[in-house]
Formats: structure tokens, sequence, C-alpha cells
């Protein structure tokens, strides 16, 4: 049984952008982080690249005190303005559930549409009165029994990674190899920054996997994934 | 010279910045005047000046600009048939550092915090403050109270009268917009919207009087719009409940033809200019002593504007500002024959309230 939390960065009908619902044993320094994290979506979610992608940005981040997994992206909702409401929202997932977390994601990346969809869980209405409310406790429970014994909290060693930054592109096909490469036995646990910008990504320099949000023509970001997961391909059989 | 934006999120600054790419930037000018992103280089300029024209309606797609999570500094030049009169920077503050003030929260965030101080500080060393409210909440809600609280004015009001308290006798120039006036029921538009004007004078009451008193405080009112008459359709929700705001949905459906932005703009660049031509021959020391003080009272702030500025002392910090303050008096003297036309112009739709 993978254990998680929610989190939801976003505005209601009239208060503005604010940490609404936080997981339980966040860190400050961590939400300040996810906070910059979504500062700097909000530079640049008005780009072409964000709105002409066929998929949402999704970012896995391992922090100090959390791992989440989330993404950045419109909600259904607009404000008292009639301005469109975006919103940072997603899963925290604490140390002692990482490896449950690891075995999962394939599953929670595949249904991110739902399983990333903290709003859903919000009643609109009386959103207003949400201000850094902690997250209730959420279950999801696979076929965690195949989840190999190891008490390492590497569940794949790290240096089966390639050194560089595997690089995809921001589309449906970029977000296919993204599974791919993420349902493998071989993957460790990465952070990765699917349909992000420069300044997003400096957030953090542990990102392995990036898939940038920016006019790189859709031939070179097929053909950089392809070489990168050939690359790692390579070195992991 | 430093203009800071001041408004509750919604209250149209960002807006703001569109009508005036709309009537001073680019292609367009008013009465010959013009402004451009300040830049040192030609690509730093090309750059600048991309950046701008993305704020035009017709670069957004005729949309009205998403609200912005993010406070944003320009540096920009006023030029007259392309010599150059003076530059300003202009602080557009992500309007909920505004409500954060009241908020329960900010006690215990200290992010908000300094966003609060930051601002408090931008504020006190601006040379013109421009304040945003929504006209079509101030027309809307009959109750004063709920007027003022629904527009973010009753905030302004109270920022304010601190700021009274504090710099007594610091010059203030203000000029409050009221925004969005081409959606106000057309009984509000009458006799050129002076019954807008005089709801928008009744809401800022508390700060008006205290302009009225202090002999340094300037103060206009103007109304504006950022497409203009008949340029926006808006579709107004009314609430179920008192818990609940108005919600006001607007469409961009005409070509956007601003009214009265460079107005605003140049009220504030014409009182500032008119106020530092008599300074400048007096008082600075007066006035650098008077913010020494006023710092050393003010001990949140002073830690916070060291940490902002890498300066180690405030007094260092207030003697360095001034300094700098009266290099830019002695440059005003090449264009005091601007002076008058800017605000001139300016009169010619702003209302004085103080």
């Amino acid at each position: 049984m993978l254990k998680y939390q929610h989190l939801l960065y976003s505005r209601s009908l009239s208060k503005d952008y604010r940490w609404m619902i936080v997981p339980q044993g966040s860190s400050a320094d961590d939400l300040k982080k996810l906070r910059e994290l979504y500062d700097r979506y909000d530079i640049h979610k008005g780009k072409k690249a964000f709105h002409e992608a066929d998929i949402d940005s999704i970012y896995c981040l391992q922090l100090s005190s959390i791992t989440v997994l989330i993404r950045c992206c419109l909600s259904d909702y607009k404000d008292e303005y009639g301005r469109e409401i975006y919103c940072l929202q997603g899963i925290s997932i604490s140390p002692a559930y990482k490896r449950h977390f690891w075995f999962a994601l394939p599953w929670l990346l595949a249904n991110h549409m739902a399983s990333l969809n903290t709003w859903q869980k919000v009643n609109f209405q009386i959103a207003d009165e949400l201000r850094s409310t902690a997250s209730n406790d959420y279950e999801l429970d696979l076929n965690f029994n195949k989840l190999p014994l190891s008490d390492s909290s590497n569940i794949v060693p790290d240096n089966t990674l390639p050194d560089d930054q595997i690089l995809l592109s921001f589309n449906s096909d970029g977000f296919k190899q993204l599974l791919r490469f993420i349902s493998s036995p071989h993957t460790p646990l990465v952070d990765f920054a699917f349909g992000t910008t420069p300044e997003m990504t400096q957030i953090s320099n542990s990102f392995k996997i990036v898939a940038s949000a920016q006019s790189r023509t859709g031939l070179q970001a097929i053909g950089d994934g392809i070489l990168s997961i050939l690359s790692w391909n390579k070195r992991t059989t | 010279m430093k203009v800071t934006m001041v408004g509750i999120s919604g209250s149209g600054k960002t807006t703001f910045m569109s009508a005036l790419y709309g009537t001073l930037g680019g292609d367009n000018h008013m009465n010959n005047f013009r402004i451009f992103p300040a830049a040192s280089n030609i690509n730093e300029d090309v750059l600048e000046a991309g950046k701008f024209k993305a704020l035009d309606f017709a670069t957004q797609n005729f949309k009205f600009p998403d609200g912005t999570q993010r406070s944003t500094l320009w540096s920009f030049d006023l030029r007259y048939r392309d010599k150059f009169v003076c530059n300003y920077e202009w602080i557009d503050y992500r309007g909920g550092i505004l409500t954060d003030i009241s908020s329960e929260e900010i006690q215990s965030d200290e992010q908000k915090q300094q966003e609060v101080t930051e601002l408090l500080t931008h504020i006190a060393l601006s040379n013109a403050v421009i304040f945003f409210v929504d006209s079509f909440k101030l027309t809307y809600y009959q109750n004063i109270k709920e007027a003022r609280y629904r527009s973010g004015a009753n905030i302004i009001n109270q920022v304010f009268e601190s700021y009274n308290r504090f710099f007594p006798s610091r010059p203030l120039v203000f000029v409050i917009l009221l925004t969005k006036a081409d959606e106000v029921n057309e009984s509000w538009k009458t006799n050129n919207y002076e019954p807008l004007i005089k709801r928008g004078m009744e809401v800022f009451e508390p700060l008006i009087s205290i302009g009225k008193r202090n002999n340094a405080w300037e103060g206009g009112i103007v109304p504006v719009s950022a497409v203009g008459e008949g340029n926006a359709r808006i579709t107004v929700t009314d609430p179920p409940n008192i818990q609940t705001p108005v919600l006001v949905d607007s469409k961009i459906v005409g070509f956007p033809e601003p009214m009265n932005a460079g107005h605003a703009l140049f009220y504030c660049l014409g009182e500032v200019l008119s106020k530092m031509q008599v300074e400048a021959q007096s008082n600075i020391d007066k006035y650098e002593q008077e913010i020494v003080n006023a710092l050393q009272r003010a001990g949140l702030t002073n830690r916070l504007w060291s940490l902002i500025t890498g300066q180690p002392s405030y007094d260092q910090v207030a003697k360095d500002f001034f300094e700098e303050r009266k290099k830019e008096y002695l440059s005003l003297r090449q264009f005091e024959i601007y002076v008058d036309p800017i605000y001139t112009t300016a009169l010619e739709k702003v209302k004085k309230v103080c």
C-alpha cells in the first residue's frame, strides 16, 4: 500500500495564489522550493510551447523532507475577474514510502490526469477558505507484493544512469519515452522535469530527465531522446 | 525616478501595462511623447522592446492578460520627439502582496513578510505611487464599506495612513486610477465620468483627507480603460451570498483604444518633475535626516532593506540614496522645458484631489 498526500498551490475565486493544501511533514524549505518552481512556470506559462503541447508539465522531485510528483497546469476554474486559474498540484510521499512510490510511478504517470488532480478533491465554492490546509492521507493499492525486497532507499544504483541529462521532446511522443524509461526495472527513482524552461530547471541540479518547453525542432528533440535512451540501454545490458 | 503600482489582484495593473503600450509604446505617441524600455546596448534594446511589445493586446491575441504571480520591474525612457526627457522605473507588484498584509498567515510566513516589507520599502523610496481600483466593484457594491473591502481600497487607505505617520513631511505624489471605467453602468459615465470620480473620492476619502491636511502630498484621480468604450463585453454573475464576490467575465470585442492611460503616467511624472524643480535648491539635508530617523524606528523594514540591498547599515543606504537623489535633481534642469507640457496634458483628464 502506498500512502501519499496531496498538495496544491493555486488561487481561488477571490484569494490570490498561495499554498492551499500542504502535505504534512513537508519542510518550509521544500515548500519554498516548490513555490519557486511555480513562480518560474508563471513567467512562461503563456508561452506557445506550453499551450500547444498536447500534455501537461510534470515534475518529479526528491526534496529533503518529501518526494513529489506534480503538475503545473491550468485548472478548470476561473477567478472572480474571469481569469484562468493555474496551479501546481500533485502528490507528496514521505521517505518511508519512497520504494512504493518508485514502484507505482509508471502507473501514477500514465494516469496523471486523475492521480495528480488535487483540485478534483476541493470544493471550489469554499476554496477561498483554504490556506496551508494539511492534506489527508490517501492510499494506493497496486501489486506491491511484486516490489523487490530491499532495505536500500536507492532501489537501483544511480551509476546505471548516463552522466548527461536525458533530453526528451515535450509532447506525447516524449511522454511515451519518459514512461518507457521510468517503467524499466533498471531505472532508479530519478528527478525529472517534463515541460520546463531553463529557469525552472535551475531550481534543482538533480533533474536527470528534461523535456524543454523551448522551441527546439521536433526532430531535434526526438533524436536527442532516442540517443539518450540508447546510450543508457547500452550501459544496463 | 521610481513609480510603484499598488492594487489588489485583479485591479488591472498588468492590463494597464498593455494600455500604456497601446498609448505610448511601439509606434504610439501622445502629443509626441513616447516611452521606450531603457537599454544600454542594441541587443538589450531589441530584447526589452520585444518584452514590452509582448504586452500589446494584439500580440496577446486580444485577450486580457492572465493574473500574474510575480512582481515586475520595468525601466523606461520617456522621449519627446525622440529627445530623451527622463528615465523612470516602474514597479508592478503582484496584487496578492497587498491582501497578504491583512491576512493571518503573514504572521507565520517569512517569505510573505519579506515581500510585504519589500513593497513598503519601495513605496517609501518611490517618487510617485499609482493606486489601482476596479471601477466596476466600486459601483456594483452600494455599501461604501463593502465597496472599499471588495476593491482593496481599505488596505490602501490603511497602508498610507501608516505611511503618513512614519513619513509626515515626505512628499508623496499619487494618482488613483479608476480602472475598467468602460465596464460601469452608463449612469456613472455622465458628464465626463463625474459620478464615477465622485464615487472614487468617497471610497478613498481617508486617503484624500490626509492629502488635504498634508501639504507635502499631491494627488489626482482619473477614470481609465485599457480597451476603451465599447471594446469589451462583460458577463456579470451576481453573488449567491455575502461570502462570494460578484463574478465578472470580460472579453475584448473591439480593437483596443486605451482611455486616459497616458494621462495617469503624465500626471505622476509632471507632479514629480514640478516638485523636483522646487526642491532642487533646498532642504535635502533635512529630508535626509528625517528618513534616517524614520528608518531607525522601522525595525523589520531596516533589517530586510539591508538584506535586499546588501548594504550593512540603513543610514549608509539612506545617505547613498540621497546622494543619488541630489544628482537626479541637478540633472533635472536639462529637461525643465518639458515639465509644463507633460503636466498640462495630464490635467486635461486627471482631477486633482489634494
